[in-house]
């Protein structure tokens, strides 16, 4: 399996904030990658939506997507709201939490 | 005279003065020529003839004007006109005058004889002496001059040592060399003594054509001299601007001659007035050819020198290009050799795409004598850099400040500007056609590169082209034979039912990585297992496609036919037909796992090792025979085995053994060695200790199989490459496995995620830009899951800042057992989760 079958990302605009969903597979392969795709829409709305919940694999490689991209935001004053599914959540933040 | 004698006859008469006169001016001759005797020639001559010359025109002034003007001849001469005179009142004075002049005459004969002789031996004596003692001052000063020149190696020796001897043979208190440069229009100093330290600074470099001595030595090619300051500054204005420390006396240049060549001016200068003589000059001349000869030696020395300079970096860049597999290898070594060469501080090295549209650069900075390689980027060929414009024209370009660089090229100024201020730039050319670009960076602004160092770069940057197209290459080969072989391989354990079976294959970590090592296992219908090991003599595409077909041919023998021996006969008509596959070794073997019966045939391979359940060890020598494919019709014999139960089976090709110093037999001893030191572990653990034997230096792929009896617990086993794209596959197949594991599914993901995040850290930290394998091992034991994580890489500390550490954190967040153990062989991460 190839990274570009690996993950899906869409984009969806709405006039204050961009929703990306990210399904499949997030890792070291993909994440970059992944990661290009999302910066190229940061600042272009006041919001960007982060939604994983179709995500079925997200290790420290896409944990440090989320960050970068949450990085970038505060940069240029923007916001970001990470969705997930609530029980992955909480092994994410068992995992790790760069940023709260 | 006569006319005037005669006119002045008139005023002649008074016989008496007349005769006293004649008498004064012959005892003054006698007096004089007695006095100057012991004189010199030159002193004596015309001094008594002067002196009574002059007392004579006294008395002629007393006695009138004839009487004077005879006096002042002598003998014969002056009597003949006496007598023409008439005058007889004066006889008795006549003949005084005859008496003196004659005792005169003789005595001044005498005298003058001896003197003259004397003289003449005296003077061509002390010539002689003269000339004898500047003759050995010169030798000696030539004498030594030579003793230096053959010691002086450099230009610069040359000249020091002429300096010297120019001051040391004339007495000179200063000297200096000025060379002409190769077009003749310039003079730089070389080297000098005794002139301050302004004048020097000032004249270190000047047009060959100011008014200065030097000026004439080249017009003339001789040796121009000024006897004093007066001279000099009349003939040369321009020496008045010159301090009271400049030593402006007399001064002399002399060229420097090598055959007909004029190299250079040689000066010497004086704080007083001297005049030069013809034997100053020579001596000029003298020392200036020979330190021409000198001089012109030591340039092809140098010349020469710096040609084997240039070789030797030439020849250190091309070793390094010919171990360097990749295009960064090569880059690099490219990039270090240019900035080396040339002394630049940083070098940039572009490559244009497969369409030829882009560039991909990739700039490495000298930082105290290491470089260091920036992150390569990409430029379009329309862009305005350097770079592009070299790739472009296909011709050098120098740019010689940040200012012109700026104005046009200012792009690439925005993004290479910090390399430094001047940049010297060539198209990189491969098969006649413009490939990339070259460029090496010089902090400090610099004249424009010599032809020399150009044609430096440009070798450089021609060895790139070659190197680079044939890294190119390397890597499209090297891709297609690791995906071939990769494919070819059967993958880690469990391929056979009826035996436990671990399967490795280790690339060489010297050179291009693949190999014909290969190995198979067939479960056969009739409960029996054939396997087999081979190496395919060769490396590289057809060395793998060879090893693809030969494994596909016994696998297909092996499931038909059930002895060994017959197997290799067939394969040995087959061998003949591929290519590549000639003179390739096999050990193919069948074991009967009911009755622990094995029965083996070897075509030139290494012997299997059985490893007996009380640890002793023995190779199976029996059943062997020559390589496949030769071709001669030779018997194929075949040998037949009872192990003991739980015996464990090695087989291997040679590069688990041969080492290159020593004789096979002593890699064998250390095989079975070690071999009975790990026997007791696990399969996978013996052959991880095996691997042990080649796992820092790899002349050679290594394939091995350990074959054991079927062991009750199932373990899971992938051996992949340090690549994120072969992650998803791997925990897909983890996924599978672990389905059959007890473990509830959260666990099981958590299990994923572990080892996903262990592999990670092994291809971000371990293998950086190398390749290499991880191996993900798991299996149940004792209630509990057991899974390792092994890299042959090196360990890095992640920097504190550096997010990307944060991998192994979450493996000890979701697993809570976990042990890494990190060595100089590679990391291993053993994790452990109980089953409930």
């Amino acid at each position: 399996m190839r990274s570009t079958e690996l993950a899906t990302i869409e984009f969806g605009q709405a006039e204050r904030a961009t929703v990306a969903t990210i399904g499949g597979e997030v890792d070291l392969s993909n994440a970059d990658r992944l990661l290009d795709e999302l910066m190229a829409r940061v600042g272009t709305t006041p919001w960007m939506i982060l939604d994983l919940t179709a995500c079925a694999y997200l290790d420290s490689a896409g944990l440090r997507m989320v960050a970068r991209v949450d990085e970038r935001c505060r940069t240029v004053g923007a916001g970001l709201r990470v969705v997930v599914h609530p029980r992955r959540l909480d092994r994410s933040r068992a995992r790790d939490d760069p940023h709260g | 005279m006569g006319p005037h004698m005669r006119s002045s006859r008139r005023s002649s008469g008074r016989p008496v003065s007349f005769s006293a006169a004649l008498l004064l001016g012959g005892a003054v001759q006698v007096a004089v020529a007695i006095a100057f005797a012991g004189a010199s020639e030159s002193a004596y001559r015309g001094v008594p003839t002067g002196l009574g010359l002059l007392v004579s025109v006294l008395a002629g002034v007393l006695a009138g004007p004839l009487a004077g003007i005879l006096v002042a001849l002598e003998g014969g001469a002056g009597f003949v006109i006496f007598v023409t005179n008439g005058q007889l009142g004066g006889w008795v004075a006549v003949v005084l005058w005859i008496v003196a002049a004659g005792v005169a005459g003789a005595v001044a004969d005498r005298y003058r004889a001896t003197g003259h002789e004397r003289d003449i031996a005296h003077a061509s004596e002390r010539r002689a002496r003269q000339a004898a003692e500047s003759e050995s001052a010169r030798l000696a000063h030539l004498h030594n001059l030579t003793g230096r020149l053959a010691d002086a190696v450099t230009v610069r020796d040359v000249c020091g040592a002429l300096v010297d001897t120019a001051i040391g043979s004339l007495g000179a208190d200063a000297s200096g060399v000025a060379l002409l440069s190769p077009d003749g229009a310039e003079l730089e100093r070389v080297a000098a003594r005794g002139f301050p330290d302004d004048v020097l600074a000032a004249w270190s470099r000047f047009p060959a054509d100011t008014p200065v001595m030097a000026r004439d030595v080249i017009q003339g090619r001789s040796v121009v001299t000024v006897a004093s300051a007066e001279e000099a500054l009349e003939r040369y204005p321009l020496l008045s601007s010159f301090g009271d420390g400049y030593p402006m006396g007399a001064q002399a240049a002399a060229p420097l001659l090598a055959g007909d060549e004029l190299l250079g001016v040689l000066g010497v200068n004086f704080r007083e007035p001297r005049r030069f003589s013809l034997e100053d000059e020579s001596l000029l001349l003298a020392i200036g050819r020979q330190c021409g000869q000198a001089i012109e030696r030591a340039r092809l020395f140098e010349a020469e020198q710096r040609a084997l300079r240039r070789a030797s970096r030439l020849q250190e860049v091309t070793a390094r290009l010919a171990r360097a597999v990749t295009t960064e290898d090569a880059a690099r070594a490219i990039l270090r050799g240019a900035t080396g060469a040339v002394g630049a501080d940083a070098a940039s090295i572009a490559l244009a795409s497969d369409d030829g549209r882009s560039l991909r650069v990739s700039p490495g900075l000298l930082s105290s004598g290491t470089l260091r390689l920036r992150p390569p980027f990409e430029i379009s060929m329309n862009d305005r850099t350097v770079l592009a414009h070299v790739y472009r024209n296909g011709r050098a370009l120098w740019i010689a400040s940040p200012d012109e660089w700026k104005s046009r090229f200012e792009e690439g100024f925005a993004t290479q500007g910090d390399l430094g201020r001047c940049v010297y730039a060539v198209p990189i050319v491969a098969k006649g056609e413009a490939i990339g670009a070259l460029a090496v960076y010089f902090r400090e602004e610099r004249g424009k590169p010599s032809a020399e160092e150009a044609e430096l770069i440009s070798s450089f940057a021609h060895q790139a082209g070659v190197a680079l197209e044939r890294a190119r290459a390397y890597e499209v080969e090297h891709e297609a034979a690791m995906t071939l072989q990769r494919n070819l391989m059967p993958e880690g354990t469990g391929y056979s039912a009826t035996v436990d079976v671990d399967g490795r294959y280790l690339p060489a970590t010297r050179g291009v990585h693949v190999g014909g090592d290969w190995y198979d296992v067939v479960d056969r219908p009739d409960g029996t297992v054939a396997f087999a090991v081979g190496d395919i003599a060769g490396h590289g595409l057809q060395a793998a496609a060879a090893m693809g077909q030969v494994r596909s041919a016994w696998r297909a023998l092996a499931l038909s036919m059930t002895e060994p021996n017959a197997i290799l006969a067939s394969l040995d008509r087959f061998a003949g037909g591929v290519d590549g596959a000639f003179f390739s070794t096999i050990l193919t073997l069948l074991l009967d796992p009911s009755r622990n019966e094995l029965r083996y045939a070897s075509a030139g391979h290494p012997p299997a090792l059985v490893i007996e359940p009380d640890g002793s060890t023995r190779f199976l020598e029996g059943g062997r025979s020559v390589p496949l494919g030769l071709p001669f019709d030779l018997p194929r014999p075949q040998a037949q085995e009872r192990l003991g139960t739980g015996s464990i089976l090695v087989v291997y090709t040679d590069g688990l053994v041969e080492r290159r110093d020593e004789p096979l037999d002593r890699g064998l001893e250390r095989l079975a060695e070690v071999a009975s030191r790990v026997r007791a572990g696990s399969l996978t653990e013996i052959s991880d200790g095996l691997l042990e034997l080649v796992a820092d230096d790899r002349h050679d792929d290594v394939a091995l199989l350990t074959i054991g009896p079927r062991r009750p617990v199932e373990v899971f086993r992938r051996t992949f490459p340090a690549d994120a794209h072969e992650l998803a596959t791997m925990r897909a197949d983890l996924r599978t496995w672990l389905e059959r594991s007890g473990l509830p599914t959260e666990t099981r993901e958590d299990v994923v995620l572990a080892c996903t995040e262990a592999a990670t850290n092994a291809i971000e930290h371990a293998y950086i830009g190398r390749g290499g394998d991880v191996l993900i091992a798991a299996e149940s034991e004792d209630g509990a899951l057991q899974v390792s994580v092994t890299d042959h890489g090196r360990w890095r500390h992640p920097r504190p800042d550096d997010s990307r550490g944060r991998g192994l954190e979450l493996v000890r967040a979701v697993i809570g057992d976990v042990d890494v153990q990190r060595g100089e062989g590679g990391t291993t991460v053993r994790m452990r989760v109980g089953i409930p």
